[in-house]
């Protein structure tokens, strides 16, 4: 017999169905032989190579119809029969809906802030460039303008590099100031994030040098609401902080840094000459070369480190070695979310066990009814129902509860994910790529899918134990008694019991953070105050003398006012950030030539500000207007200053000065030192402060001072409703002048809660939902197995087992399942909680107390949970019972 | 079915599409004629018994066909459909071919 090619017949015993592999082949390799003797062995081995890919093909497509037909009967009967019981079906569905939805909500976040890609052209090329030293306290600082060009001329890594920053600016509209954010970029900006105007052209590289043109770039949404998208703004001028400024170019709708919303762009210039070491003010971003690596780049950068002290007078040799300076790269990405990726992915878990829960539950209910439904099984196996057949009845079943519960889910989603976004998610980095969009449904999919599966296995895999003939044979309780499903049942609610104590305990730490967090003393007392922000801008008030009696002049009106107890300023107001990082330097202490000295924050203030308020003075005497006169300007100290500076000592008449001392600074006494303030928040230290008078001493260089101060009102009616007058005082002064952030200072403090008050209700309610899940399932599989074993209850107590006996069995075995899945949970607790470390405030992840007394606590649930078919059972009528199966 | 109900006995898989290409004159896809007695054997028209394995063939058994009442039934029905529709057409017919 000529074989036809083998590859082919290779094919064709892998491709055909099993049922007709054997005749099917035979057919064709006789039609094979006909071929060939027809018209040769070429034509035929042809002929064969095509029958070998659409035969296959032929009867595949067959067969799907004939399955898919089967599949649609399937789907009906399974509703039919889900109909019929109502209440397992809206357990179920409900059960899945919250649990599926709060994954996809949880999961939409997830998606949009971690893993959806950024909106720039190989977005994974982009890395930020930072700055650590040994000093662990001098933090992660971000890129220099003194270092830029060092770097950006002498790197082989990158295709580019830029520094970019923004601040707050006034913009003159139609004779109206407004208050826009204004970012500082160096041309190279657009050309490493690979962004093209939409009108116009970005900068060119001489407007990044100081002396270069006023220009502007105009984000999106401002040349909408300004100039109603006029095509032909290009040219037109603009007044940003007094400051008239050319329009070169409009950005398009889609650039945007994310967390970084500007209105406008204005080129970043930097002298290349004239640069400070201490400006770590800039975020330094670059595109990596094609083919270079992260740590490539760093190593390259890191090189560069020994040529600073050529560039840059304050770091010296020494210095830098004594400093350690390393630079870090890392994903542009991770620089935006990276902190929030623990708690992210730990709100993802925690969702994701409570899943998990109520899959268990669910998984109980699933058992129950396949072990009802063994005889069904039975009757249609001997009947001659084939495995398929079988499996597809019960995934129909599984797969329409699925979908169900999916679906709900979905919508679900779209509720939670809007009250997770006005609960502060919006707040997020990245927050407008957070949606329920295409990756997200997918993940909903999967999720839906392998539910269907786990479901749809239960009963197989629990009915293939049982043959048809014993089934058919025993009656119920035979089936339903044997030793495996009662372990299944036992290990699934240990399970559940686990999983719930570890939520329980995440919830508990979370409590317990939260309470310390709102009992740490920010230093002030926030009742009763209004803050603001009063910017000046540069053209109307060049000199910082001006700037401060502009302000001291509103503070005097301020203070003058009906309502008003008293009103000070302050550069920045406590518990919105840290600012004015800089060395101290102590007149009469010289620092070894490579040691740093310490590093203080700076404040520019007026005395109300202290008494608005509230935070005391602890030793010496406030600022006062008389200061101005003196050649030394005077400063006021936190208490911190003491400790970190002078140990031991009284601060009192040291001459101090902030940053490099250099004979045209002048030095400054200390006459005052005052209550302790959080700065960056409420969990971390408080730091050193210096607070400057905005009227500094002749003999003090302090040009930053006092342009921008925000102001506190201490009122003694509802703080906001003196919000109108005090626009008008300062519209009758200069109407150029905006007013901005109108806000109670209780508000700010609220806020530096906020982030853990989210994480609470987040963890808090998932840890509810898996206590009473988990409850829930306990009660019912006892009750269940209690119900099972009647008969043999009956038999007990018909021959003299008294109630009490009845009950402590119940008990016993409902307790034994929950000290077995206490035990489970402490011990995932212990090892689990630590991924919550970045989350909690002074509470040990490991607190024994927390975890003993939430263990107490499920205990004693359970307890209850059993309590109630224990109590059932024990007044079990006997003869009932028997007569019963 | 025709060509099944001509070879009678002898009807599986490899004669029929044989078959079909004598008595039509054009090459037939066996695929489709799978396909084609699959649907006649759900519909009840045609019915199929395995054989036993065949030594010329490999081993390989061949799958006999048959035609059932029903599908003789049919075969009747759309020939005295086509004898009353093609009534006095056999002129135009004949013309045409």
């Amino acid at each position: 017999m000529k074989t036809p090619p083998r590859l082919a017949t290779r094919l064709l015993t892998l491709a055909l169905p099993r049922s007709r592999r054997a005749d099917v082949m035979g057919d064709l390799g006789e039609m094979y032989e006909s071929v060939q003797s027809r018209r040769g062995k070429t034509a035929a081995s042809i002929w064969y190579w095509r029958q070998a890919l659409a035969v296959p093909v032929w009867l595949w497509w067959e067969e799907g119809g004939t399955m898919l037909m089967l599949g649609m009967q399937e789907i009906r009967i399974a509703a039919r029969s889900l109909l019929r019981r109502p209440g397992f079906v809206a357990v179920t569905v409900v059960t899945l809906a919250v649990a599926m939805g709060a994954n996809t909500a949880i999961y939409s976040v997830v998606h949009g802030v971690l893993l959806a890609a950024l909106p720039f052209p190989e977005a994974d090329r982009l890395v930020t460039i930072t700055h650590t030293t040994r000093d662990a306290s001098w933090g992660e600082m971000p890129g220099a303008t003194g270092l830029h060009e060092l770097y950006a001329k002498a790197n082989h890594s990158f295709a580019g590099l830029a520094l970019f920053g923004s601040r707050a600016a006034n913009l003159m509209a139609e004779n109206r100031p407004e208050r826009i954010s204004v970012g500082l970029a160096t041309p190279s900006l657009f050309r490493v994030l690979e962004q093209q105007p939409l009108l116009g052209r970005t900068f060119t590289e001489q407007e990044g040098w100081p002396g270069g043109a006023d220009v502007v770039i105009l984000a999106h949404a401002l040349w909408t609401d300004l100039f109603g998208r006029d095509p032909d703004v290009v040219g037109e001028s603009v007044r940003i902080d007094g400051r008239t400024r050319k329009i070169v170019g409009v950005m398009g709708p889609g650039f945007e840094i994310p967390n970084w919303h500007v209105d406008a762009w204005t080129p970043l210039q930097i002298d290349p000459h004239e640069a400070h070491f201490g400006g770590f003010n800039y975020q330094a971003i670059g595109r990596l070369r094609p083919g270079v690596t992260g740590e490539e780049a760093r190593q390259d950068l890191q090189g560069l480190v020994p040529r600073i002290p050529d560039r840059l007078a304050f770091f010296t040799q020494v210095r830098l070695e004594e400093m350690g300076l390393r630079i870090n790269v890392k994903p542009f990405l991770d620089t935006l979310v990276g902190p929030l990726r623990t708690t992210l992915w730990l709100l993802m878990a925690t969702v994701g066990i409570v899943l998990l829960i109520a899959c268990m539950n669910i998984a109980n209910l699933v058992l129950a009814r396949a072990e009802g439904r063994a005889r069904e099984v039975a009757v249609r196996t001997a009947l001659g129902a084939s495995r398929p057949q079988l499996v597809l009845r019960f995934m129909a079943e599984s797969a329409l509860l699925a979908v169900a519960g999916g679906g709900l889910g979905i919508l679900a989603a779209f509720a939670g994910l809007h009250g997770l976004l006005s609960l502060g998610a919006r707040a997020l980095p990245r927050a407008d790529t957070i949606a329920i969009n295409g990756p997200v449904l997918t993940f909903t999919g999967v999720m839906v899918l392998l539910v269907t599966l786990a479901f749809g296995a239960i009963p197989l895999a629990r009915l293939r134990g049982g043959t048809a003939p014993s089934v058919l044979r025993g009656g119920m309780s035979a089936a339903v008694g044997t030793r495996n499903a009662r372990g299944a049942r036992h290990v699934l609610v240990a399970s559940q019991v686990a999983l719930a104590l570890v939520l329980l305990t995440g919830s508990a730490l979370m409590v317990r953070s939260l309470r310390a967090l709102q009992h740490v003393d920010p230093g002030f007392v926030p009742a009763n105050v209004l803050t603001f922000r009063v910017s000046l801008p540069t053209s109307d008030y060049p000199t910082a003398a001006e700037a401060a009696d502009f302000h001291q002049r509103f503070l005097d009106r301020l203070n003058g006012m009906a309502g008003v107890e008293v009103a000070g300023a302050v550069t920045r107001m406590p518990l919105t950030g840290a600012s004015g990082f800089n060395p101290l330097s102590v007149e009469g202490r010289a620092y070894a030539a490579g040691a740093i000295p310490p590093m203080v924050e700076s404040r520019a203030v007026t005395p109300g500000f202290f008494r608005a308020l509230d935070i005391p003075l602890l030793e010496g005497r406030m600022l006062e207007r008389s200061d101005a006169d003196q050649r030394s300007g005077a400063v006021l100290v936190s208490q911190a200053v003491g400790s970190l500076v002078f140990p031991g000592e009284d601060p009192l008449g040291h001459l101090v000065a902030h940053s490099t001392p250099n004979p045209h600074d002048g030095w400054s006494r200390i006459v005052g030192v005052v209550g302790d303030v959080h700065t960056a928040s409420l969990t971390e230290e408080s730091p050193g402060i210096l607070y400057f008078a905005i009227h500094p001493g002749e003999g003090v260089q302090k040009a930053w001072l006092a342009r921008s101060m925000s102001y506190a009102v201490r009122t003694s009616v509802p703080p906001m409703s003196l919000v109108p007058a005090i626009k008008e005082t300062l519209r009758s002064m200069d109407p150029a002048v905006p007013l901005a952030e109108a806000r109670l200072l209780d508000d700010i403090t609220r806020s530096a809660q906020a982030q853990m008050r989210l994480m609470l209700a987040l963890i808090g309610t998932a840890g509810s939902l898996g206590l009473l899940l988990a409850i829930v399932g306990l009660y019912g599989v006892i009750s269940y197995l209690t119900a099972q074993r009647t008969r043999e209850i009956g038999v007990r107590v018909a021959l003299g087992a008294k109630g009490r006996a009845v009950r402590g069995m119940v008990i016993r075995e409902g307790m034994l399942v929950t000290v077995a899945g206490l035990g489970g949970g402490l011990v995932a607790a212990w090892f689990l909680t630590r991924f919550m470390a970045g989350l909690i405030f002074e509470v040990n992840t490991r607190d024994p107390v927390t975890l003993v007394s939430v263990a107490v606590g499920l205990g004693a649930v359970s307890l209850l949970a059993t309590w109630i078919p224990a109590a059932r059972a024990s007044r079990i009528d006997p003869v009932e019972a028997l007569r019963s199966d | 079915m025709l060509a099944v109900l001509r070879l009678g006995p002898t009807a599986y898989g490899a004669t029929i599409v044989e078959e079909l290409e004598r008595r039509t004159g054009r090459s037939t896809s066996p695929g489709a004629v799978y396909v084609a007695l699959r649907r006649l054997e759900r519909k009840g028209m045609v019915s199929s018994r395995l054989g036993e394995p065949s030594p010329t063939r490999g081993g390989r058994p061949k799958r006999f066909f048959t035609v059932d009442p029903n599908g003789t039934e049919a075969l009747r029905r759309a020939r005295s459909a086509w004898d009353a529709m093609a009534e006095g057409l056999d002129a135009l017919l004949e013309s045409d071919g």
